[in-house]
């Protein structure tokens, strides 16, 4: 039986044949060489494991919940309704720490809308202004502690209640995130502007 | 000799599997970390596209504030494109703006104006009718002396109940109506005084009511001259003088229709009269765009042609040259076939102590379209 060698000039051991059986350095290179793709892999993996379930669990539960509370706040603070050729018929923004309530239009339909703080939920609520459909959601739960402020674009002052006949120049979110753990720790506050009703080069 | 000749290869096989079952592991992961990344940079961009929106917003206020020309037309408001490069917005986006106040508001105008402005579209007159004086639109309800209803967005009429009766005319008239404009007080009869009185939060006994409209109706014309809104309701001899401060907001003596951006059914609606010569009523929007009028002199001369030498000259009364009310819109184009698109309502105003024009926002939407559709909401 002759010996096949991988290439010439390969020389096996005399050791080697003495063991009975070994690896080739082919084969020992190539072990080496996938163990090393397969280390790196499992490193990656790991790594990305481990960012990708801290972003989930941590920062990218918080990044989520800001993002949904901005989405959710800016589409109807945007949507302020304004319309001085009417009179007096629709109060503007009415609000206090618990929450605020506001005139808007939204494709074509006029309602008051607004959210407001309960047990640590956040639930929005609409009112339709000609057929009176009351509509509730709960957006988000688990923020204690959270508090709503206005920003009066005439005395430049946070106050927390909300009566005027104009609108406040902005709206503030001071708010905590409960983890599941039970834990809360306070998130970044959320000040949104309302752009109707603002006045430029009015002294 | 041959080594391992029976399981040489259970190694490599054994290594295949592992690479295999990590890349599937990597795919599954690599996927939830792509939807995350994408989802959080779709929000960055729609943040960016709605700041460059509001950007581009603020330049036009700045724009408004700045103009010094004697004239407002379709030509002369132009978006400074090359502004908004100077300052490094490169946004595919469009800048269109119009003059609002010019449109016709239904909730303060009489109802002999409906008519004429609804001339060819008698279904829409007795729908609109119906439903102000009304407050439903059966045909059977007695329409009340005063109307019972107004409009918070002209979008809303297309809502109503009964509202298909008017859905052919929609694509004609909507960009015709508004309600951003203040009630003009040359134009007011007693009927639609009275509703606004009554919008300021005004109770009167229905006697009262009827006084009130009788004597507007009987003194109007006593009334047809520049002056304040308190001289002018002076002269009506109203049984009960109104509470001019609340109602300053709704009405106002200064004329604020531009002749260059009014449209020809809403001229006749303000003028009263048939036109004497309807080609030339139908040549104003392109007269407006080539040759805007300038000066009075000019559009008393188009007048003239239109309805003949005796068309009233309390008609001055109804105009100006500078829009008050303006409408932006600001569409910036977006991937995949949609859009982002701002439209705002804009009062602009300059007390004669001010060097500049000041702005107030009234209206703001914001919305994704689908590009070519136009109006399609698309949330997010």
């Amino acid at each position: 039986m002759s010996e096949r060698l991988p290439f010439p000039g390969w020389k096996r051991s005399k050791a080697f044949f003495r063991t009975g059986r070994g690896f080739t350095l082919f084969e020992v290179l190539v072990t080496i060489t996938l163990t090393g793709f397969i280390m790196l892999g499992i490193i990656t993996v790991l790594q990305n494991t481990a960012d990708f379930s801290w972003r989930s669990y941590t920062r990218g539960d918080k990044e989520r919940v800001l993002r949904l509370l901005t989405r959710r706040l800016e589409e109807i603070l945007g949507s302020a309704y304004l319309c001085p050729y009417i009179g007096e018929k629709l109060q503007l923004l009415n609000g206090n720490t618990q929450g605020f309530s506001l005139p808007v239009s939204r494709e074509g339909v006029t309602g008051r809308a607004g959210f407001f703080l309960h047990d640590g939920d956040l639930v929005y609520r609409w009112e339709g202004i000609r057929d009176g459909e009351v509509a509730e959601e709960t957006v988000i739960t688990r923020l204690p502690g959270a508090a709503f402020s206005y920003l009066d674009g005439k005395s430049g002052l946070w106050i927390p209640y909300w009566q005027e006949d104009y609108y406040p120049r902005l709206v503030r979110l001071r708010l905590h995130w409960q983890e599941e753990t039970g834990e809360s720790e306070p998130l970044p506050d959320l000040i949104f502007p309302i752009l109707v009703g603002t006045e430029y080069g009015i002294e | 000799m041959v080594l391992n000749r029976g399981n040489s290869g259970a190694v490599l096989l054994a290594v295949t599997w592992v690479l295999l079952i990590l890349t599937g592991i990597l795919i599954t992961l690599g996927y939830q970390v792509q939807l995350e990344s994408l989802l959080y940079s779709r929000y960055k961009r729609e943040l960016e596209t709605k700041e460059a929106a509001r950007n581009l917003l603020q330049l036009v206020i700045h724009r408004l504030q700045h103009d010094d020309s004697d004239y407002d037309a379709p030509g002369t408001i132009d978006f400074p494109y090359a502004l908004a490069a100077e300052l490094g917005y490169t946004y595919a986006a469009e800048v269109e703006l119009w003059d609002e106040g010019s449109r016709f508001n239904l909730n303060n105008t009489p109802a002999y104006m409906w008519r004429s402005f609804f001339e060819d579209a008698p279904g829409y007159y007795t729908f609109v009718h119906q439903w102000f004086f009304s407050g439903d639109v059966s045909a059977y309800s007695t329409p009340a002396v005063v109307r019972q209803n107004y409009l918070f967005t002209v979008e809303e009429l297309y809502r109503l109940p009964g509202a298909e009766a008017i859905a052919t005319y929609e694509n004609m008239l909507r960009p015709e109506l508004t309600v951003f404009n203040p009630a003009l007080f040359y134009l007011l009869d007693g009927e639609t005084f009275l509703a606004l009185l009554k919008q300021t939060g005004e109770n009167y006994s229905a006697s009262t009511e009827m006084a009130m409209i009788d004597a507007f109706n009987r003194n109007r014309w006593n009334a047809m001259y520049q002056a304040s809104l308190f001289e002018l309701v002076g002269r009506l001899g109203l049984p009960v003088f109104p509470d001019i401060a609340k109602l300053e907001p709704l009405v106002t003596t200064e004329g604020f229709l531009n002749p260059n951006f009014i449209s020809p059914r809403h001229l006749n609606a303000v003028i009263g009269a048939p036109p004497a010569n309807s080609v030339r009523l139908y040549e104003l929007k392109t007269i407006q765009e080539a040759t805007p009028f300038t000066r009075w002199e000019y559009f008393d001369a188009y007048l003239k042609e239109v309805y003949g030498e005796n068309y009233p000259a309390y008609v001055r009364l109804y105009f100006t040259f500078k829009t008050r009310i303006w409408g932006v819109r600001v569409r910036i184009m977006g991937e995949s076939g949609t859009s982002f698109c701002l439209t705002a309502v804009l009062e602009r105003s300059k007390e004669k102590a001010l060097t500049s024009w000041a702005i107030k926002i009234l209206s703001l939407r914001e919305e994704w379209v689908v590009t070519g559709e136009g109006g399609t909401g698309l949330g997010e």
